[in-house]
């Protein structure tokens, strides 16, 4: 009896195992640069003509990824929510429980957390707030967050913008729309350089809570998302 | 692909080894919700109350383990004799004897409220602990040096083994299970509780007090929980020192300017001194305010343009009904109290 159910155990087993690999799985790989170069920590970057900026923490969500033909939607993953670390490459390939579907031509997705999820309560994975993303003395996750030095005429001066908010007028969550051609491992650029062109660094080196100006900021990061 | 029929063996199977392993499963219970009452705001779905985790919140709950120097723990200002507020503190003191800028809140019938703090910071209850555990005036400690302690801890590992089947420590198993033990703190046994279930009276001063009461307080504190669980500007001036702008810090709206959340009245009699900065001492205090709010600010409730006209005898009468809204099966329930009994035979740390 014992035996032939171990048998039935391990024939089961097997059977969820090649199921799984039968189809490809859909990811997504970020590739995170400044301008044309690849973004590093701590690493120099040229701003300009003479300043030059370091990115000590650059953290974000991407979340409820969407994979469309035109207008009918293929394949969703919902409440799904990917944390990207610059410390951690590996977070920069998307996993998705989802098979690969080779017919979309665009993915939605938002640069943040729902309001939903803000207002869940405590949870593990991506949104435990020990990530360092939520903020604890006013409820609500930190959208993204991006940290690092500012360097003009060899004079660093620190910045800290901590992008979120849930509630209206304040709800920094965007969403965005890429065309891309539907690829197994889709690669797509995570470009640092247009959120620092449209700031003022030398006026507006902090945002650590909602406010117009996070909202602003993070419209001003979608902008980051590309192709190339 | 699977036809429906092998896909109904597959699940056939499955069920039939998971039956033979057996699953874990940890005792549920329901809190009892007073007959009346409205829903609860908490959503119990994601954090179903069991024994074992009720136990690991409360033992968290009296345990300074909580603050960075283990010194502080959530009942140094919550403690249970004064309805889980800081006895006599107007504003409580934390870690290094720093002083913080509120009065501490009552914790009771936690479940019904929809935000946390004065100013409602806070969206949930699970994430309530989060702020003072962080917060460096109150216990200044970090989420990840707390995980690391308690992961050292044999005590809190066996307690959330017992209470989760893991082995290790999580953020979230902290938090939901102090919201467990929180949520557990229900008052509903006040003499006002047992004269509304007919099973006792008021005396003739408690009943002209409680018409009192439902003329000119009831709009904010209204009944069962003696609070609309919203935010009100109640006419007290600003102080100079604290210049707390309340729920305005989170909304950025001036119209919220001075607004604070209508806290509970229930246990008041225990739960001095009042208001969100500890400012009166004695309820007559409260009531002599009332009389004559001293800073009429834009945002000031429409329940207060007028004042409220009590004379000594209404005051008096009034405080008598506040007094029947003292529970002491809450106030001395062992239950809420440290577990020592519970806590003696798990390993000691």
């Amino acid at each position: 009896m014992m035996a032939k159910f171990f048998k039935y155990t391990l024939v089961l087993v097997l059977f969820f195992i090649i199921e799984k690999q039968d189809c490809t799985a859909q990811k997504i790989e970020l590739k995170m640069l400044m301008g044309e170069q690849v973004l590093y920590l701590d690493s120099n970057y040229k701003l300009g003509s003479a300043d030059s900026i370091q990115i000590t923490a650059l953290k974000f969500y991407i979340s409820d990824v969407e994979f469309w033909n035109n207008d009918s939607l293929l394949n969703t993953e919902k409440k799904s929510y990917h944390l990207i670390d610059i410390t951690n490459p590996e977070s920069f390939f998307l996993q998705f429980d989802l098979p690969f579907i080779n017919a979309y031509n665009q993915i939605k997705f938002k640069l943040g957390i729902d309001s939903a999820a803000h207002a869940a309560g405590a949870m593990s994975g991506a949104l435990d707030p020990l990530n360092g993303m939520y903020w604890t003395w006013q409820s609500g996750y930190i959208n993204s967050k991006i940290e690092g030095f500012y360097i003009e005429q060899g004079v660093k001066k620190v910045f800290q913008f901590h992008l979120g908010g849930y509630q209206n007028p304040f709800n920094a969550l965007q969403e965005l729309t890429l065309k891309v051609q539907s690829k197994a491992i889709l690669p797509i650029a995570f470009d640092l350089m247009p959120f620092f062109q449209l700031i003022d660094l030398k006026n507006r080196h902090h945002i650590m809570q909602p406010s117009s100006e996070a909202v602003l900021f993070s419209r001003n990061l979608k902008k980051c998302f590309t192709l190339k | 692909m699977f036809y429906p029929e092998v896909k109904m063996k597959r699940l056939f199977l499955f069920l039939l080894i998971c039956s033979c392993f057996g699953f874990v499963t940890q005792s549920v219970f329901n809190l009892p919700i007073p007959n009346g009452w409205p829903k609860p705001a908490y959503n119990f779905k994601r954090n179903p109350l069991s024994p074992e985790a009720v136990l690991l919140g409360r033992a968290l709950f009296y345990d300074p383990i909580l603050s960075k120097n283990n010194t502080i723990s959530c009942a140094s200002c919550h403690s249970q004799y004064n309805g889980f507020t800081h006895a006599d503190h107007a504003i409580s003191h934390g870690i290094y004897d720093s002083i913080g800028t509120r009065n501490s809140p009552t914790l009771m019938n936690l479940a019904w409220h929809k935000s946390f703090m004065w100013d409602g910071a806070i969206n949930h209850l699970d994430m309530q602990a989060l702020a003072p555990i962080t917060h460096p005036k109150e216990m200044g400690e970090r989420l990840d040096s707390l995980l690391v302690k308690l992961n050292r801890s044999k005590l809190y590992k066996s307690l959330v083994a017992k209470a989760y089947g893991d082995s290790i420590v999580k953020s979230e198993f902290v938090l939901k299970s102090i919201s467990q033990f929180l949520l557990t703190l229900v008052s509903a046994n006040s003499k006002y509780d047992s004269v509304m279930r007919h099973e006792a009276d008021f005396t003739p001063q408690e009943k002209k007090g409680y018409v009192l009461f439902k003329n000119h307080c009831n709009g904010c504190h209204n009944e069962p929980l003696f609070t609309n669980l919203e935010f009100e500007n109640n006419g007290l001036c600003v102080d100079d020192n604290l210049r707390d702008l309340g729920r305005f810090v989170i909304t950025k709206n001036p119209l919220d300017s001075f607004k604070f959340k209508v806290p509970a009245l229930r246990n008041i009699e225990f739960s001095f001194p009042y208001m969100h900065d500890g400012r009166f001492k004695t309820i007559s205090a409260v009531l002599l305010h009332y009389s004559s709010p001293k800073c009429k600010t834009p945002s000031l409730s429409n329940l207060l343009k007028n004042p409220i006209k009590l004379s000594k005898a209404d005051r008096v009468d009034l405080t008598a009904f506040l007094l029947c809204l003292t529970d002491k099966a809450f106030l001395f329930n062992e239950n809420y109290s440290y577990p020592k009994i519970l806590l003696l035979n798990l390993p000691k740390d």
